[in-house]
């Protein structure tokens, strides 16, 4: 099967990957999987002003998993968390011209953006009401 | 009971009648249980499932349809079709219990990317733990490791296979619908583990 140049470019040569102290107040982390294949994926984002600077990844998976998630991280950086939990697995796939079998890791990474605002965001509800009990 | 559309004799076969030779067109939407004449339960006698995979294949085998009317013929081949993907299902033990697991969920919802808590974290740090080892070619740490997840492994699959085991013809509710479907769930990952393991270099397959 022919794999696009984008996907092997992302492959190659991933950006981005790594990762950011999960405690930090700043930054979210999304941790998801796809059963289908066993694939891992940890996308973090950090965030200044519900803008996302920065962000990281880290996938345990195939190459076009490893390249949506690269995608993916350099999508989010500089756009607000809205911006960002409006990205849809379709453009990835677009994107990386992803065939029919391989469709799920453009959700997989879709899912780890998502993931990662919500945990963000939830973080920002907690440290906000200290006397929270939740 | 299923009943043969030609004689109506009782059907051993969805796909089959023993007692007048008939193909049965219904078989082409049989489940893969029906095919073989089994109730929809896990524990299956392997030696008699491959006996009748073998007397029905003969039975269905196009060639002997190369004379019979084109609509007779493409039947013969439809079944044939069908009677291997339900062998091919069943005589699976992992295969068996998905299929088990997605003739319950048409009855009882369940969400089919469940995993136990706790679960994908630790799947992760093991697969960063790993990829230490394969950069360290620790091939003693490796080999532990590999044992470690084989257990793991084989724990798993006859835990669910006694579940769906004791489970016989019933129904089951959603939790042991979701209990199953986690365990599957794991079970890849587990996979996905053992693979890596034994992966000499870092190829990956794109």
């Amino acid at each position: 099967m022919a794999y696009s140049e984008k996907v092997i470019d992302h492959y190659n040569e991933p950006r981005n990957v790594g990762s950011f102290e999960k405690s930090d107040d700043q930054v979210g982390t999304g941790l998801v999987g796809a059963p289908e294949c066993g694939d891992v994926m940890k996308l973090q984002i950090k965030v200044e002003n519900e803008k996302i600077v920065d962000a990281k990844f880290k996938t345990f998976g195939c190459g076009s998993a490893i390249a949506s998630s690269s995608l993916a991280t350099e999508w989010v950086k500089g756009k607000t968390l809205d911006e960002a939990l409006a990205i849809q697995n379709t453009e990835i796939v677009e994107e990386l011209s992803l065939p029919p079998v391989k469709i799920h890791c453009s959700v997989l990474a879709e899912d780890a953006i998502k993931a990662a605002i919500q945990d963000y965001r939830k973080r920002q509800e907690t440290s906000s009401e200290p006397t929270a009990s939740a | 009971m299923l009943l043969c559309s030609h004689c109506q004799k009782p059907l051993q076969s969805a796909l089959w009648c023993g007692a007048c030779q008939q193909l049965q067109s219904s078989g082409l939407q049989a489940d893969d249980f029906s095919v073989f004449g089994l109730p929809p339960r896990y524990d299956v006698d392997l030696n008699s499932l491959e006996q009748s995979y073998h007397e029905l294949a003969t039975e269905l085998h196009p060639d002997f349809f190369a004379t019979a009317p084109a609509a007779e013929r493409r039947l013969s081949e439809g079944l044939s079709a069908r009677l291997n993907q339900a062998w091919q299902t069943l005589q699976d033990p992992t295969a068996r219990a998905q299929y088990l697991i997605e003739v319950w969920k048409a009855k009882t919802p369940t969400h089919e990317r469940d995993l136990p808590t706790g679960f994908l974290q630790e799947m992760f740090a093991l697969q960063e733990e790993l990829e230490e080892l394969l950069e360290a070619k620790d091939q003693q740490a490796l080999a532990t490791k590999r044992a470690d997840f084989l257990q793991r492994l084989n724990d798993l699959r006859y835990n669910y296979q006694q579940q769906l085991i004791e489970l016989k013809e019933n129904t089951p509710d959603t939790t042991f619908c979701k209990q199953i479907q986690q365990q599957l769930n794991a079970e890849r990952y587990l996979l996905r583990l053992l693979e890596r393991c034994s992966s000499t270099s870092s190829e990956t397959d794109l």
